[in-house]
């Protein structure tokens, strides 16, 4: 039996008065890349710090990679990477200085700076002052500060937060690098596009309590609308789904019994242009099961 | 200019105007003197004789010896003459008077004659003739160290000091305050880094800095004096009670400028012992117990007065006890602040 890289199960924790995480319940197996998505003040940054050891749960418990409640921080510690939202470098340090200042906490005595910030697409700059880098590039080096130790639970807040198109994709893939190692990946973020189509499994948190938790086909299967959307050229005159100047669209809902008549009436149709499905989002689907948006 | 830079650049710059003031300000001193005389009887004649100066000594007399000798101890007065009850009658009967001379240690030689002169000359006034009075040098009492005058820059010495200590202080309560707000410490304390390593590191750091920029300004202004232990076993509490209130000040600062408002708000009591140690005879009760006494009476002691461990050893033991109360807070409160985080 593999063991899961962590399993959180009935965590509770409250500031005050105010309970930011009730009875969370999950589990994230190796090689596994968990989407966290909620809008702010849901749990998520609590649930993350409970999990990196920097609070510890009024309640319930957390194994992670095998210890419990945050036993043996350092050796724990020794084997997880965070990235935070806020780019907390060190902004007088060049990227190879930061690199190497975290590889040395970390105990690694020579660290190849110069591939990991390859990796990230810093090869170039690693020598100048962080305060000197953009947005985007402070980000990249985040994401390379988080993977300094080769961990097995990976930690990434909002990882793509101010990335251009191409950088985003460069990061996407390196975190499925990650994965494919074999890291467990916990993925906290606002960008519901991003959790689609990175994460194996999303969470969705609201209030403190995760409300679903599933694969994101899953999700989508279960709540979501089970339709096609046909394009066709449309005929003089006509007005039938919707008529937008030369095209008719018609949206043909899967779960009746005439369903697939009709689609092969429609693929039959010389008219034919296109035929979308009609599946919904992941926001979507947090709306529906919150009855509130992300922001 | 970055925050470093700041701090780099006016580090710099004080150390520089400490050494050069120091250098600058005269090493000999000329001061005139204050005298206390015990004898409401001779008033009088004391009066006369001030009057018919050109530059009039300024004379406190006292009831008793024993409150002329605390007022000279105290340097309230720089020689204190204390004539014997009944000196006339004494003389009248055939008896030689003695009168005690008790000076501090600060006044010159030079003062010392001039004092068994005015002594000869109050007699004389007072008898109307040469009287057989006795002043002996064995009589002429000391009340210190007998050193000498100090000058000015030399008594600057504590001061000199804890300004560096104190610069070096806001400094690291900056760092501690810009690591906090920019929340790189979060990034430490989800290695195998634990908050006490934070912790210890910043003490470490803190306390090394500020040490080594106070020994290397008392260096130069050689103010190691005979006890060169004595004063840098001194300025190491003296650092490390600065520390301790540098942590307090960066965890409670909002940004780099509060940061620096509270770290001078709460080090400028601080600086009164110093300030105070250019003072003669000027250390009140409640200025002893500032925390920061104990390190200025222990470089003042040794440098100036050339003091050991045994004379100051009440001193830094205060000391002490102020650091393990000041290091532990700041510690106590840095934590919370990175468990916040």
């Amino acid at each position: 039996m593999s063991m899961n890289a962590i399993e959180v199960d009935g965590v509770r924790y409250s500031y005050g008065r105010t309970l930011a995480v009730d009875g969370v319940t999950f589990s994230v197996s190796p090689g596994e890349i968990v989407g966290f998505l909620g809008p702010n003040g849901a749990g998520k940054s609590t649930t993350v710090k409970i999990l990196t050891g920097m609070l510890a749960p009024d309640e319930g418990s957390v194994r992670m990679l095998g210890y419990e409640n945050g036993s043996n921080r350092a050796e724990l510690h020794r084997r997880i990477g965070v990235c935070f939202e806020e780019k907390n470098l060190y902004a007088e340090m060049t990227g190879r200085e930061n690199l190497q200042f975290f590889s040395r906490l970390f105990g690694i005595r020579r660290y190849d700076t110069t591939a990991a910030l390859r990796r990230v697409g810093l090869a170039e700059r690693g020598d100048d002052r962080v305060k000197r880098y953009s947005k985007g590039m402070r980000q990249r080096l985040m994401v390379a500060r988080a993977l300094v130790n080769t961990p097995d639970v990976i930690f990434l807040d909002e990882p793509t937060d101010g990335l251009d198109p191409v950088s985003a994709r460069t990061i996407r893939a390196l975190i499925k690098e990650e994965a494919a190692r074999g890291a467990a990946v916990f993925l906290t973020t606002h960008d519901m596009n991003e959790a689609d189509h990175l994460s194996d499994r999303v969470a969705f948190i609201n209030e403190g309590r995760i409300v679903a938790m599933d694969a994101p086909e899953n999700l989508k299967l279960e709540h979501g609308k089970r339709s096609v959307r046909v394009r066709l050229r449309a005929d003089a005159g006509s007005t039938a789904g919707g008529s937008s100047g030369v095209v008719d669209e018609q949206v043909y809902d899967l779960g009746t019994r005439e369903a697939g008549e009709l689609l092969k009436r429609v693929a039959d149709d010389p008219r034919l242009l296109t035929i979308h499905t009609e599946e919904a989002s992941l926001e979507d689907i947090f709306v529906k099961l919150t009855g509130r948006g992300l922001v | 200019m970055t925050r470093d830079g700041m701090f780099i650049a006016l580090t710099v710059l004080a150390i520089t105007t400490f050494v050069v003031l120091y250098y600058l300000l005269p090493s000999q001193v000329q001061p005139g003197f204050t005298l206390g005389v015990r004898g409401q009887e001779l008033r009088s004649v004391f009066e006369q004789l001030v009057a018919e100066q050109e530059e009039p000594v300024p004379i406190v007399f006292y009831e008793d010896e024993e409150g002329l000798f605390a007022a000279v101890e105290r340097r309230e007065i720089d020689v204190g003459i204390s004539f014997p009850h009944a000196m006339l009658e004494a003389i009248g009967a055939g008896e030689q008077a003695t009168v005690t001379v008790f000076v501090t240690p600060a006044l010159p030689v030079e003062y010392r004659d001039a004092v068994h002169t005015i002594v000869r000359e109050i007699a004389f006034a007072l008898a109307g003739y040469e009287l057989p009075v006795t002043e002996p040098d064995e009589q002429t009492v000391v009340v210190g160290p007998d050193v000498g005058p100090v000058p000015l820059r030399d008594r600057m010495r504590p001061l000199y000091a804890f300004m560096v200590l104190l610069m070096e202080a806001i400094a690291l309560g900056a760092l501690i305050s810009a690591e906090i707000q920019q929340k790189t410490l979060s990034a430490i304390v989800v290695t195998p880094a634990r908050t006490s390593d934070v912790l210890l590191s910043k003490g470490v750091l803190g306390t090394l800095v500020a040490f080594t920029e106070a020994a290397i300004v008392l260096f130069i202004i050689r103010g190691f004096g005979p006890s060169p232990g004595l004063v840098l076993v001194a300025l190491v509490l003296g650092a490390m009670l600065v520390t301790g209130l540098a942590m307090i000040a960066g965890s409670a600062g909002k940004d780099l400028w509060s940061t620096m408002v509270i770290g001078i708000v709460m080090l400028i009591p601080l600086a009164i012992p110093a300030f105070s140690s250019l003072f003669p005879g000027t250390t009140a009760g409640w200025v002893r117990v500032i925390p920061s006494y104990g390190l200025v009476a222990a470089i003042s002691a040794a440098s100036i007065y050339g003091a050991g461990w045994a004379d100051v050893a009440a001193d830094l033991a205060v000391l002490a006890g102020w650091v393990a109360a000041f290091g532990l807070t700041g510690m106590a409160v840095l934590r919370r602040r990175i468990r916040a985080l």
